[in-house]
């Protein structure tokens, strides 16, 4: 179903803006040039607020290795707006992002769906929502909410701020001009699926050449490919001063959570936006699109020694946004438009065992169950009990998951908003498929839906599609398939 | 009590001689040596049966001479047929043994200096071939017992996958290039099609006086570091380098024969970083020091298990589009010996090509279907298989896992030489190796890579139940 489609311009010849070759980018003319503004917020949490990638016990943030920040864009042209909220956090769920684009509406008069909340998924920073349990499972203590994803506090902290930065690039919109690059590397991203000899999937981890001098010899090969690309929005006022750069680049910001598990980090999204705004002067503010990286690690798997390090990928990132800046040319905007399309996607039903399973063990233990060698880590599987009972619950209320795609037309650019953990699989096909000269792929966005796999990597199972749902690997075989189709065709809508 | 021995012959081509591997007829005469070349042979026996393996330091060999060798060393030494794998190791830096790039029956007779159009010349051919069986003579003269140890490491930056998905959806091969030209890397590059392998393979034979009698090592990628640096130059690539470290790295200077694996889509470059200079010596010495590090912990059994089986898998071929038969034979027609493009004193690029695709024609009517030859050694827990062309990594990867043997070394571009065998998205896509010229060296039909795995999973599990 489609909600609609908004743009901006009224319906004159065509133009090629950029001197591209077209690509099918039939577009209106607008009648005043594009406005922008941006800003950013502090959202850096206090000292024992839960961090998320983890789940079952409390993984209080102990030391800040960067401040975090939301940080908003504002645009506008011939009266439509469109905002992108970019906060340095790992997820936010669909209720706390609806107060935001409904708090961004109040205060600015954005409509929701034009308000992309794309969240990077930074594990060293705190979630925004409960992706763990569901809210409708009871006799989870006060004290242990963080046993379903987050903390009520944090949430409602981090959602104002994130209002807050966008009334504030709301309040800074001025004329400006747009330009786009692209440059590739393939040595800060890999994909993270080893396809082991006996033909299961493991993760590769870092590990040191001392211990393990021949190598990970487990792993046949990778499974999947990476993409490439270094994305750049840029924008420009007439002062030429840079008011934003959007910046893309898909990988899992996991490099401080593998080395220094109670760290509040941006990870290399944060250090690459920091790195940006310095580079591009003071007043820009730099906003990370991190794209579809489901299967994506910042580790090689085949590479001994090699050290985690978020600041170093964060520099080399700017390091190549540094080789882009030469190649701008900037210009008017040739149109803001944007979609939306909601998608409906079966939930997987959990194996009739393992419901029963499930059900028996939290009927015998409905509150949380604790290791006794380790009494702040909940038992495993008391938890794998409640992710399952959690899915289901969603999925007697809701047999499909709605899936909410998202696609801003900026100029020569395509800002595509996507919930969830789609394999870097999809990404690559909607690249592929796009008319658009520029494509900014945010995964993440809205909503938190889980891994989204391609139908091939299901018979392998692995981390990201374990038999037993979670509402981190809950949807059907076939889900990516159909984002893929169905975002394509709400991309195409905008340049058609 | 299984023995083994292992000989080497050199044969490394005259000044002059043309090396083989480029894909338009283009000559490349000898003009320098980096490193000899050698036929290695390893001769393994167990009781009544005996196996030879023969890896060559050139680019390919045809059937033809596959058959001599074969039928020379079944006579000379008592070999089955059947269990004697000759295999190439695709070295762009070598001659060929035998015409790759024109088929047999193409009616085609050049002058004495247009030999090398076809791919090889002949007196190379009997060079290579009186060496090869002395490699396997001085083999079967030195048999001893053995014991025998296997293991495997893991590499990554030696081997790359060469199939770039280019942001219009064509498939570009992708190539090292200057930072300083580049500096945005090769941004047409969308993605990379598919993986690559990464396992360094490690087989060992020891003597019951703790002496290394031969290392049969693998690793799979294209030879071809000299190639894209220095044309004219004889070199025995990254295999020939590896082969050289390892004998230098034991005190019984142990002969190591390496098996290239399936590498059709894999180049030793990478494709986005910038300033790569391809290195066939600092190749073979990553490999070297790898392979080092897994014969230091080898453990060593006796066995006595040695068995083969070869089977010949009839293929399909691909079909060639009705415009582009008709523009070959309008090229052939008008030129039917020979058009050479007088200002580049090199055969007419168009005429080449056209010659290439009426080949498949000719191998058609030789063989309906292509009778492909598939052989699976085994030699205690190690399966050994060989297969002709150039197959996918994808290939090689899915007998590789989940295989009932513990250890499997392909070799590629074994007993003759049938092009490319892409997978079916693969040819999907195009590209060199499924180019839409139809020219001989993709002329397999794009379920070929699948029956080819299929066929070989079903022999090792033979020989492994």
């Amino acid at each position: 179903m489609t909600r609609g489609v908004r743009s901006a311009g009224r319906a004159t010849p065509p133009a090629v803006p950029f001197g591209l070759s077209g690509k099918g980018l039939m577009v209106s003319m607008p009648n005043s040039s594009l406005r922008a503004g941006a800003a950013k917020v502090d959202i850096t949490p206090a000292p024992g607020t839960h961090l998320g990638g983890t789940w079952g016990t409390l993984r209080g943030g102990e030391v800040v290795l960067e401040r975090i920040y939301a940080r908003a864009l504002v645009l506008e042209q011939d009266g439509h707006r469109l905002c992108l909220v970019a906060p340095d956090l790992e997820i936010v769920t669909a209720p706390w992002a609806r107060q935001v684009r409904e708090g961004v509406h109040a205060a600015c008069g954005i409509t929701p769906d034009n308000v992309m909340v794309a969240f990077p998924q930074i594990h060293s920073v705190p979630p925004v929502g409960n992706f763990l349990i569901d809210d409708a499972l009871p006799n989870i203590p006060p004290e242990h909410e963080y046993l379903r994803g987050s903390q009520t506090a944090y949430c409602e902290f981090a959602v104002k701020a994130m209002i807050e930065a966008a009334v504030a690039a709301f309040r800074q919109l001025r004329p400006v001009r747009v330009a786009v690059e692209r440059a590739v590397r393939d040595d800060l991203a890999f994909n993270r699926r080893g396809v082991r000899r006996d033909g299961g999937i493991t993760m590769p981890w870092f590990y040191p050449g001392l211990q393990q001098p021949l190598g990970p010899t487990d792993i046949a090969c990778l499974e999947g490919p990476v993409d490439p690309e270094v994305g750049l929005l840029a924008l420009k006022d007439t002062t030429d001063r840079f008011v934003a750069a959007v910046l893309h680049f898909s990988c899992h910001p996991v490099n401080v959570y593998a080395t220094v598990p109670h760290a509040i980090s941006s990870d290399w999204p944060g250090t690459w936006a920091a790195g940006v705004e310095h580079l591009l002067g003071d007043g820009c503010v730099g906003l990370v699109a991190n794209g579809c990286c489901g299967n994506l690690n910042p580790w090689p798997a085949f590479m001994p020694d090699f050290v985690p390090d978020h600041r170093r990928m964060g520099r080399e990132l700017t390091r190549t946004v540094t080789a882009m800046i030469p190649g701008l040319r900037f210009a008017e905007s040739t149109g803001l438009a944007s979609a939306v399309r909601h998608v409906p996607l079966p939930i997987k039903q959990a194996d009739t065992k393992d419901r029963a399973w499930a059900e028996t063990l939290l009927r015998d233990h409905p509150a949380p169950q604790w290791q006794k060698q380790n009494p702040r880590q909940a038992e495993w599987d008391w938890m794998d009990a409640a992710m399952l009972m959690s899915v289901e619950l969603e999925r007697e209320r809701h047999p499909d998951y709605d899936y909410e795609i998202q696609a801003f037309r900026v100029g020569p650019a395509a800002l595509i908003g996507l919930p969830g953990e789609p394999f870097v699989e999809a990404q690559l096909a909607i690249k592929q498929a796009s008319p658009a000269a520029l494509n900014l792929v945010a995964h993440g966005a809205n909503d938190y839906a889980g891994y989204i796999a391609p139908r091939a990597s299901y018979a392998r199972g692995g981390h990201e599609i374990r038999e037993k749902p979670a509402k981190w690997t809950k949807l059907a075989p076939g889900a990516l398939e159909t984002l893929v189709d169905q975002t394509v065709q709400t991309v195409g809508e905008l340049y058609r | 009590m299984m023995r083994a021995g292992a000989g080497r012959s050199d044969i490394t081509p005259a000044q002059g001689t043309h090396l083989s591997g480029d894909g338009m007829g283009i000559h490349r005469p000898a003009r320098s040596v980096f490193d000899s070349l050698y036929a290695r042979a390893l001769v393994v026996e167990s009781g009544e049966r005996r196996i030879c393996l023969l890896t060559l330091d050139l680019l390919c060999v045809t059937l033809e001479y596959t058959q001599r060798i074969r039928e020379a060393a079944a006579r000379q030494f008592g070999f089955k047929q059947e269990a004697i794998l000759v295999h190439s190791a695709q070295n762009h830096s070598s001659p060929s043994l035998g015409n790759l790039m024109l088929d047999p029956d193409f009616p085609f007779q050049p002058e004495p200096d247009k030999e090398y159009i076809g791919g090889a010349e002949k007196a190379y051919g009997e060079m290579a071939v009186t060496r090869s069986l002395e490699a396997i003579a001085q083999a079967c003269g030195c048999l001893r017992p053995v014991q025998m140890g296997w293991g495997r490491a893991v590499v990554e930056g030696l081997a790359f996958n060469r199939r770039a998905i280019r942001t219009d959806g064509a498939i570009g091969m992708p190539w090292f290039y200057r930072g300083a030209d580049q500096p945005l890397g090769p941004t047409g590059i969308r993605c990379i099609e598919g993986p690559f392998d990464p396992e360094v393979g490690v087989v060992a034979f020891r003597g019951d006086d703790m002496r290394l009698a031969a290392l049969l090592l693998h690793f799979s990628c294209h030879p071809v570091n000299v190639y894209a640096t220095d044309k004219y130059a004889v070199s025995g690539d990254w295999p020939g380098a590896w082969s050289a470290a390892m004998r230098e790295s034991f005190p019984d200077r142990p002969e190591s024969l390496v098996l290239n694996g399936c590498c059709g889509n894999l180049n030793p470059w990478p494709a986005f970083t910038p300033d790569f200079v391809p290195d066939h010596r600092r190749m073979g010495g990553a490999l070297a020091e790898r392979s080092r590090r897994v014969v230091e912990r080898l453990a060593f059994t006796p066995t006595d298990t040695l068995d083969w089986r070869m089977r010949c898998v009839p293929l399909d071929y691909r079909d060639v589009p009705d415009v582009r038969r008709q523009e070959a034979d309008r090229v052939l027609r008008d030129h039917p010996s020979l058009k050479w493009d007088a200002a580049r004193n090199e055969v007419d690029v168009n005429w080449f090509l056209a010659a290439s695709t009426k080949s498949i024609e000719y191998c058609r009517k030789r063989w309906p279907r292509f009778p492909y030859e598939i052989q699976v050694f085994r030699i205690g827990d190690a399966a050994i298989v060989g297969l002709p062309g150039e197959p996918f990594v994808e290939g090689q990867l899915a007998i590789k896992v989940q295989s009932p043997a513990a250890c499997v070394q392909v070799a590629h571009m074994s007993t003759q030489y049938v092009g490319y065998m892409p997978t079916r998205e693969a040819c999907a896509r195009g590209g060199h190796e499924a180019n839409d010229s139809c020219t001989y060296w993709a002329k397999l039909a794009p379920d070929s890579l699948d029956v080819v795995v299929d066929n070989v999973k079903a022999m090792i599990k033979e020989l492994f139940a």
